[in-house]
């Protein structure tokens, strides 16, 4: 309890993770909107690409602040010694930067999915699929943000290790999304589900093994 | 084995004559791979000699796998028993892995501009072995970036093995992708005349070629890595007051 209290404050208290991520959210959405030229009914058909593009990227963006901001030099040797273990603080950090992060987003999904141009039932299967596939997209952004807690500049280094990682992700969530008017959750939202419990179920030990690596060697 | 040879002075003695007998091997293999398969093999039907292509397009693509399956044993291997050679031969699979990467893609492009008439689709084959080069990038670019080697190294073991995992994940994301959402179009397949023992033979000769040569390019890179660090540990070993006598002296 004490770890999530604390990495919800800090969360919370940086701008720059989450409301920079929720801004570059609807920036992009908007500035996509104006490169498309408006017109509603042509942006409909791939709206919820660039949706899941934004979301993918926002998250990316917010990943790197959001590890720097909580493991400040000797934070990892601290964990250690207090007796907690690296992959219970890696799944409560998982859990405070879901809440913060990617929960704002998904709320403005619904109304800027709308915006460009959805039905309400394609609008909400857009959101739905951005909420099943939002833990795969959080678990790698972790572990390329762990990865490069020890960089300068981890920001590229985070983008070039994830987003090869999130192909089948992009891919099974667009389809959810494409598909829900039709067909509703399905066989596709049950893929979504099985890639996210999949992609949580091995960032979690592999943020915990980096985090050990960072205290022994970093 | 794998503890016998994570000693870098055993490793020395083994990877000598083990680098030279690989590389030559490989160039007995190719150079005659490439007769058969330029010279000595028929046409495919409905491929024209563009099927040439096929005998360097199919090992790179072999290469390239394997040597990422090589990144992710070793990255194990360094992980479980922090066996450094492990990782200097992770480390000097990636770039030719790359390489054959993108050859692998380069050629079938090629291929495709005679047979399919076009230089790229985005067709599941294409698109996975698209994103396992930028797995490769990544990786090579962990390694870049950090200045600490020794964290760099374990880092990047970590994230080769999630890539691991996700690979078989990708590749069956993708070709269903390619199944779904795209119509198919009418590709003609390599199975469909059948596999003549002519071209077999250049295929072979080529795939185990190619095969000895990465084998020959990393062990070569290992060698270089554990020389360059024994002449390392070798300066740092000369202690202030040995460097001024040794100055004295000359």
């Amino acid at each position: 309890m004490t770890i999530f209290g604390r990495e919800m404050i800090l969360t919370r208290r940086l701008a720059g993770s989450w409301l920079f991520g929720l801004m570059f959210f609807a920036l992009f959405a908007t500035v996509c909107a104006i490169a498309l030229g408006g017109q509603r009914a042509a942006m409909a058909p791939i709206a919820a690409p660039l949706l899941w593009l934004a979301m993918i990227l926002s998250v990316l963006l917010a990943a790197g602040p959001a590890w720097q901001a909580s493991m400040p030099n000797g934070f990892a040797e601290q964990l250690y010694l207090s007796g907690k273990s690296f992959a219970v603080f890696a799944a409560t950090k998982a859990i405070t930067m879901w809440l913060s992060i990617i929960l704002p987003l998904i709320a403005l999904s619904y109304p800027l999915a709308a915006m460009f141009g959805l039905e309400s039932e394609a609008a909400l299967g857009t959101t739905l699929s951005l909420f099943i596939g939002s833990p795969a997209i959080l678990a790698y952004a972790m572990v390329a943000g762990a990865a490069t807690l020890r960089l300068a500049q981890g920001g590229v280094v985070i983008i070039l290790i994830s987003l090869p990682l999130l192909v089948p992700t992009l891919i099974f969530g667009l389809s959810l999304a494409q598909s829900f008017e039709a067909t509703g959750f399905g066989k596709d939202g049950l893929a979504l589900l099985g890639i996210s419990s999949l992609s949580v179920a091995a960032a979690i030990p592999a943020i915990a093994a980096i985090l050990q690596v960072i205290m022994e060697d970093g | 084995m794998i503890n016998w040879l994570s000693n870098p002075k055993r490793f020395e003695r083994f990877a000598v004559p083990a680098s030279k007998f690989c590389g030559w091997l490989a160039l007995l293999l190719i150079l005659p791979g490439l007769y058969f398969g330029l010279f000595a093999s028929p046409e495919a039907e409905g491929f024209g000699h563009g099927v040439r292509i096929l005998y360097v397009h199919a090992p790179s693509a072999w290469v390239a796998m394997a040597a990422y399956s090589a990144i992710a044993v070793m990255s194990f291997i360094s992980f479980i028993w922090r066996h450094p050679l492990a990782d200097r031969v992770a480390y000097n699979c990636a770039m030719p892995g790359a390489i054959f990467t993108a050859l692998a893609l380069a050629t079938g492009s090629l291929w495709g501009s005679q047979s399919w008439m076009t230089w790229w689709v985005w067709d599941g084959r294409n698109t996975s072995f698209l994103v396992l080069l930028f797995i490769y990038l990544g990786y090579i670019a962990i390694w870049a970036a950090m200045d600490n080697k020794r964290l760099a190294a374990r880092i990047a073991g970590i994230i080769a093995m999630v890539g691991a995992i996700n690979l078989p994940i990708i590749k069956f994301s993708v070709d269903w992708w390619d199944d779904v959402l795209h119509q198919k179009a009418t590709i003609m397949t390599i199975d469909g005349p059948g596999f003549a023992p002519s071209m077999m033979l250049p295929l072979m000769l080529m795939l185990f070629g190619f095969s000895f040569f990465l084998i020959w390019v990393v062990m070569r890179g290992v060698l270089r890595d554990i020389r360059k660090q024994r002449d390392a540990t070798a300066r740092n070993a000369i202690t202030p007051a040995q460097a001024t006598l040794t100055k004295m002296k000359s």
